[in-house]
């Protein structure tokens, strides 16, 4: 019983790590941009197929998980410049184009890669299990485990000790400000934007051997990231990883001791926090 | 009928109002004056139920309504107009006042008629001079009828309380003199406060005055009492600066001018062809009173604002189309009114990110040596930091930039007399060094000992410009009401 | 003098708009005579019609813009379902329906109201998906990914379609009268200055939880409407992608005046199942729809029609 626990505590562990990187990407890009990103679950979507047929062709798990991040993100830079930066300040619109942009997105990719269910093998170098003593457990989600951890602590670090982690908090707080110290806020949002969209093709090349790519996974996973910031906080990275924390160990727990409410008992924690604290556990207030 | 009982008000480290009581009968006119950032607006937030007192008690008739939300004060009889409201600017003028009388009377979700102009809706519209108006929709409103239906809208609810928040802010003479004498007509039964910064027009209308400075209540009393009262020029006018006589700086050249520059908010338009420059090593001051266009005039200078018209050259070269970054690597900077700490930042972080990439005689050492209190205060979020602290902190990042013009809006704004001095100290510091500024203050007297030149903006024009000591009183009486 | 002219110009235009409106009523009754496919397809349209009327409410006058419409939607045709299941008669299922999305509203938007603009947005799409994977987990009653089939149920076409068009034209008349009174035009001050209404006494909470609960209601009817017509309830329907396309539809249209929506729902449906004849890639249509709308199309056809042929601005 005591192995099934652990067990289960490492897997929605290893899941909510998946979930911060979205959720981590979504808020930044939320942050600085302005922009609730609806299309982050395809940007997810994206990055795992492209990591699926890249680790296929250059046979390598490796060269695909900076690769894909790279493109995924090339891809975020050109829709902030050339579908929203336009309508800069309507929120409302931004958010619709990214829903349109979003649906375009998932159903290119099952044309392109049918609508059959793929699971993706871990490389070679993550495959199979670990054992300690009695405890049998397979290394991959480990490996997202601690990926998952070691990303919050370099992009905590990243944001409070460079010059561009500073920009990026100066223009979430008061874009107009920080322009008249120089700083370039249309610049750092393209660039935040391409950062957001990369971490969610990140998690997707990551997430492929843990969660078998399906259509309406895009979906699934925008839902699961919107859940996560609301809980947490928008705007805030702490928020994004303590939230997807609690929503993992939600998930896996209910799935393990309540698997047809699985979903309610995530929806039950959003409400509850709602109805306690409207902006999120650590969010400030917005709007 | 309006009581406030010690309520204070904390914004983060800003103690905006500190302890504040005061008593209104019915029936009285009631005047709350005080310079920008003395806590006059946050008082009336916190009395209409927008904001809760962070301690402190407020009644309404005997009824202590703090803590309520707004709509059930206003339920009770508070009406309030705003300094900037469009009301529903969708909507015809009728059916603005309509809606406000069906919300006073409980009925606004009245299903089964339509919305209609009742005789009371009609008999408002008449007092305040809208009855022309009723069928145009709000938003075509002149600056000065929206005024006019902010208080027509506060009139229709019959309220036992009327907050007047500045509603002559920005008006210009015509406008001014209608809805100054729309306010002296009000019904004189109905209790009405009044924040108001043109000090003639609120002595006149008020049998009591209350003077903010600092979140406190330094002076309660009749108008002529007011008037007389010293601690009460010192703050408004400032008193004890002595204005330099001294030979006049020889004049460098240009750095800045703005020739026939309008600017504003959306259609409305705040400033109409200004001209103004500002040569090497000035010390200029921008004076006026509230509401004037200094404000708007600096942020339009710096490019937060677009022009509407007019150019501005900066070392001769024509940056009114430029963004805000581009103005800033020119060598623009601005001390922002209210100082707009990043919230989220700490004061190195802040001063760091002014210093990236810049060379020249300002550095973060240079700047901690002038302001040894930020050193200390390194590592604290500059939002918790107290007024004065937070100003030296935007005055650092300003020249952090290593400047050819900080463009300083109102750096004494909420400021305690002693800050206010250190910050005439800065100022008369920057000036020995050689910097050039452009001051928007209205502090007068601090304003006028340590500029070059003045000028005086009223209703978005300059009205008067030349040197300190030709200020006349009968000038500043004139434009600036004191 | 200026007055009256302006007067007059304004019925004159609203004549020629009258004319327009006509002309779209007898788009949607033109099918009647041609039958089968383009009955079927006006019917579906005037049923996604109420539903998008609803929305148009909903987000061009109240300002509450909603992604999470498919849910009562969905709720409606479900209950529909079951209660037929379940042996209750027909008018009686059809009261349930609009009731049950009501009840759902009024559950969800206890919570999303306390808080505002694109946070509202957020909410409403969880909450919808929330009741689109409820719908397809639980299979004991919904039939899962199987779907619910109504079959033994035959109500005539013809019939149907009058009773659609008909109960979209007076839910159209009735909630134009709606916005004109004391209630409608406080809920257009809400959406236009919130702040403002409430230091003027009133408690704009409730105004928008009552407008979310009768724009939900209207959207389970036109569910239930739509179960009935189709005779099979997929829980696909309740997937974000309707909600999705309602917006489109109420975009495409322009999002005042809710003549807009009845266009823009009409016109969708039409070229949905032209589309359909060469591809089955819905997401890639209607969010190639929903994007070039956003951009290029900004205020919707239906205004732009009205101007053409009012010479006046397409006001509700």
């Amino acid at each position: 019983m005591l192995l099934l626990l652990l067990t289960q505590l490492l897997n929605s562990l290893a899941f909510a790590m998946l979930l911060f990187l979205l959720a981590l990407g979504l808020s930044l890009i939320f942050g600085v941009a302005r922009v609730v990103n609806l299309a982050h679950g395809a940007f997810y979507l994206l990055g795992a197929y492209l990591g699926l047929a890249l680790g296929a062709s250059l046979g390598s798990f490796w060269l695909a998980l900076v690769l894909v991040p790279l493109l995924v993100g090339l891809l975020g830079v050109l829709v902030e410049r050339f579908l929203l930066r336009g309508l800069h300040g309507r929120e409302l619109e931004q958010v619709l184009v990214t829903i349109g942009l979003g649906f375009i997105l998932a159903d290119l990719l099952r044309a392109f890669f049918g609508a059959a269910i793929r699971s993706v093998p871990p490389p070679a170098e993550l495959a199979g299990p670990l054992f300690l003593g009695s405890f049998i457990y397979p290394k991959y989600p480990l490996f997202v485990l601690a990926m998952g951890v070691l990303l919050f602590l370099l992009v905590r670090l990243l944001l409070a000790r460079t010059p561009f982690g500073v920009q990026v908090r100066a223009v979430t707080a008061d874009p107009g400000m920080a322009s008249t110290l120089g700083i370039q806020p249309a610049r750092v949002s393209l660039l935040t934007f391409g950062i957001g969209t990369a971490l969610a093709g990140l998690g997707g090349v990551v997430g492929a051997p843990m969660i078998a790519l399906a259509p309406g996974l895009d979906a699934q996973m925008t839902l699961f990231a919107l859940i996560v910031v609301v809980i947490g906080g928008l705007g805030r990275i702490e928020g994004a990883f303590w939230g997807a924390i609690l929503v993992g160990l939600v998930d896996g727990f209910g799935r393990l001791f309540l698997p047809q409410l699985a979903m309610f008992l995530i929806f039950a924690l959003m409400a509850l926090v709602l109805a306690l604290k409207p902006e999120g556990l650590l969010g400030r207030r917005m709007a | 009928m309006l009581r406030v009982e010690q309520v204070s008000k904390a914004f983060g480290g800003l103690l905006a109002l500190a302890g504040v009581s005061l008593e209104v009968t019915p029936g009285e006119r009631r005047a709350v004056i005080g310079p920008n950032g003395a806590g006059k607006s946050t008082l009336f937030k916190v009395m209409a139920g927008e904001l809760r007192p962070s301690q402190g008690r407020v009644f309404l008739q005997g009824r202590e309504v703090s803590g309520m939300p707004q709509e059930r004060v206003a339920r009770l009889g508070l009406g309030r107009t705003f300094q900037r409201s469009n009301a529903f600017p969708e909507l015809l003028v009728w059916e603005n006042v309509a809606l406000a009388q069906k919300a006073a009377q409980g009925q606004g979700a009245t299903l089964g008629q339509r919305l209609t102009p009742e005789p009371g809706v009609q008999r408002v519209l008449e007092q305040v001079g809208l009855a022309e108006r009723a069928h145009v929709v709000a938003s075509q409103l002149s600056h000065g009828e929206k005024r006019q239906l902010e208080i027509a809208m506060a009139l229709v609810q019959n309220p036992s309380v009327l907050l007047l928040d500045e509603p002559l802010a920005g008006l210009s003479g015509a406008e001014r003199e209608r809805i100054g004498e729309l306010i002296l007509g009000l019904d004189p039964q109905m209790t009405v406060l009044l924040v108001e910064h043109d000090l003639e027009y609120a002595l006149r209308f008020a049998q009591r005055v209350t003077v903010l400075h600092y979140g406190q209540v330094i002076a309660e009393g009749e108008p002529e009492a007011i008037r007389q009262n010293p601690q009460v020029q010192e703050i408004y006018v400032g008193a004890g600066w002595a204005v330099e006589t001294g030979a006049a700086t020889t004049q460098g050249p240009e750095v800045l001018r703005s020739e026939g520059l309008c600017a504003g908010y959306g259609a409305m338009q705040v400033l109409s062809e200004v001209q103004l420059e500002v040569a090497q090593g000035e010390v200029v001051a921008l004076l006026g009173r509230n509401g004037m266009g200094k404000t708007t005039l600096l942020s339009a200078l710096m490019g937060l604002l677009p022009l509407q018209e007019g150019e501005v050259f900066f070392l001769g070269q024509g940056i009114g189309r430029l963004p805000p970054h581009r103005r800033a690597a020119l060598g623009l900077a601005l001390v922002p009114q209210g100082r707009r700490m990043f919230d989220g930042l700490n004061v190195e972080e802040e001063l760091q990110m002014a210093a990236w990439g810049q060379r020249g005689r300002w550095t973060l050492e240079r700047v901690l040596e002038v302001f040894p209190r930020l050193a200390e205060r390194r590592r604290n979020p500059s939002k918790a930091l107290s007024g004065g602290e937070q100003q030296m902190v935007a005055i650092a990042r300003a020249l952090l930039r290593n400047p050819r013009l900080v463009l300083m809006d109102e750096p004494t704004e909420g400021l305690s007399p002693l800050m206010v001095r250190q910050v005439a100290e800065i100022i008369r510091t920057l000036k020995a060094e050689g910097e050039t500024v452009l001051l928007a203050e209205q502090n007068v007297q601090m304003a006028l000992s340590v500029a070059d030149r003045v000028y005086i903006l009223e209703h978005g024009q300059v009205v008067w410009e030349g040197r300190p000591q030709e200020a006349s009183q009968a000038v500043l009486h004139r434009y600036l009401g004191v | 003098m200026m007055a009256e002219l302006s007067r007059e110009a304004r019925a004159g235009s609203n004549g020629r708009q009258g004319l327009l409106r006509w002309g779209l009523v007898g788009l949607l009754l033109l099918p009647l005579a041609l039958g089968g496919y383009p009955l079927y397809l006006a019917t579906e349209a005037a049923l996604l019609g109420l539903a998008a009327v609803a929305l148009s409410l909903l987000l061009g006058h109240g300002g509450v813009p909603s992604l999470g419409q498919a849910a009562f939607l969905g709720l409606g045709a479900y209950t529909v379902g079951l209660a037929l299941k379940a042996g209750l008669p027909l008018g009686l299922a059809l009261l349930l329906a609009p009731l049950a999305a009501a009840l759902l509203a009024l559950l969800t938007g206890l919570l999303v109201f306390r808080t505002h603009g694109i946070f509202i947005l957020m909410l409403t799409l969880a909450f919808g998906q929330m009741v689109y994977s409820a719908a397809h987990k639980w299979t004991g009653l919904t039939g899962g990914d199987d779907g619910l089939s109504l079959s033994g149920l035959s109500i005539h076409p013809v019939l149907l379609h009058l009773v659609a068009v008909g109960v979209l034209l007076a839910a159209v008349g009735g909630l134009r009268a709606l916005l004109q009174t004391p209630y409608g035009k406080t809920l257009e001050a809400i959406r236009q200055n919130e702040e403002k209404i409430r230091s003027l006494g009133v408690p704009t909470f409730y105004y928008k939880l009552s407008l979310y609960l009768l724009t939900a209601a209207l959207t389970g009817l036109a569910g239930s409407g739509l179960a009935l017509h189709r005779s099979f309830i997929s829980p696909h329907d309740l997937f974000w992608l309707t909600s999705a396309t309602l917006m489109v539809m109420v975009l495409l249209g322009g999002s005042r005046g809710l003549w807009g929506a009845v266009f823009g729902a009409l016109l969708y449906t039409f070229v949905q199942a032209w589309v359909s004849s060469f591809t089955d890639l819905w997401g890639l249509f209607v969010g190639s729809l929903l994007v070039l709308t956003v951009l290029f199309a900004r205020e919707g056809l239906w205004p732009l029609l009205e101007r053409r042929l009012g010479g006046g601005r397409g006001n509700a």
